[in-house]
């Protein structure tokens, strides 16, 4: 091979790169919008909420996710009021339940009920 | 023009970051980005963005357009699921399916969580201010007995759906709206208001005793749990 030939070759793998890695990609019309808060997606929450009826003894209709937040790429962690009970569930974005545990007891205040004014 | 750009990126990471490590109530902190196709970029969704890009474009951005998406969940057909930090509201479908609707939503302060039901359905719904927004609203007040249903300004807009906790009223609503650019922003006393042609097209879906679970990390009150 010359060296027009390697020149040629460094600029394909260069213009790949650019392509590959370098250019940014149009998200989906569903993922148009994002927010800082960086929450888990609402099926995941309500996964999480699903999976520790069992381990909390607690009918799933009572447990309501309270707040989550994205740990890495491919987990989250979501904070559960399960009949005023705090546990806390871990789950990956393919929706498999990691573990369902008591939350630690210093994870926020319990939700009160109250009036709206 | 870069360096403003990088500060807004930098600004977002480090409001990501913050939102990982504290779940306390930062829905004040919460900021909304959508992604601009003409310009490929993501930009800061305010309210005066918001109006900016309806008057603009005559309709919502992409991502608060009612769509179908995934949905993986136990709840049944026919139950509402509101993500109030994302601005969307699911109706469940069969087949791990949900339609999405854009919303807007409680804002600071205003924001509720919890587990209720639709109570009642009305269309073209009278309009009752809540004696504070009485108090202080001068265009509110004058309403105080009532403002009737089908008045182009009446801000529950052509439909309303009427949330319940057992037989108690909620005073929260789904409904329509006169300011459709409020879509996808922290607006109101805690309804959650749709735009018109979606709000038509729920209705028209959704029982009177669906479920209805409302997500809100940094919710000021909880119902119904």
């Amino acid at each position: 091979m010359d060296a027009r030939g390697i020149t040629f070759g460094w600029l394909m793998l260069a213009s790949a790169g650019l392509a590959g890695g370098c250019q940014s990609s149009t998200p989906a019309p569903q993922d148009m919008a994002r927010t800082s808060l960086g929450t888990a997606p609402a099926d995941l929450q309500l996964m999480c909420a699903s999976a520790a009826a069992g381990p909390t003894g607690v009918d799933s209709s009572r447990i309501l996710p309270t707040s989550s937040a994205q740990l890495d790429a491919a987990n989250y962690r979501v904070d559960l009021d399960a009949a005023g009970s705090k546990y806390t569930c871990l789950i990956d974005s393919s929706g498999s339940v990691k573990s369902v545990s008591p939350a630690a007891a210093a994870t926020g205040a319990a939700p009160a009920t109250a009036e709206a004014g | 023009m870069r360096g403003t750009t990088m500060g807004k990126m930098r600004r977002f990471g480090l409001m990501l970051v913050a939102g990982s490590l504290c779940l306390g109530p930062l829905v004040a902190l919460a900021e909304t980005q959508i992604y601009d196709a003409r310009t490929g970029k993501w930009v800061d969704y305010d309210k005066k963005k918001a109006r900016q890009l309806y008057a603009r474009n005559k309709q919502l951005p992409e991502a608060f357009r009612r769509q179908i998406v995934p949905f993986r969940t136990a709840e049944a057909p026919g139950t509402i699921i509101i993500d109030g930090n994302q601005h969307f509201l699911y109706l469940v479908q069969p087949g791990g399916q949900a339609i999405r609707y854009g919303i807007g939503v409680g804002r600071e302060g205003f924001g509720w969580a919890g587990i209720v039901r639709v109570g009642r359905k009305a269309e073209n719904p009278s309009w009752t201010p809540p004696a504070e927004m009485v108090a202080r609203d001068p265009n509110a007040a004058k309403w105080a007995a009532g403002m009737p249903g089908g008045r182009p300004d009446n801000p529950l807009g052509p439909r309303a759906l009427y949330l319940y906790v057992g037989d108690s009223d909620t005073i929260y609503r789904i409904h329509g709206t006169i300011e459709p650019w409020t879509i996808g922003l922290d607006v109101s006393s805690g309804c959650i208001r749709l735009n018109n042609e979606d709000v038509i097209d729920l209705y028209s879906r959704v029982d009177v005793g669906a479920k209805v679970i409302v997500l809100m990390q940094g919710a000021a009150l909880y119902k119904g749990v």
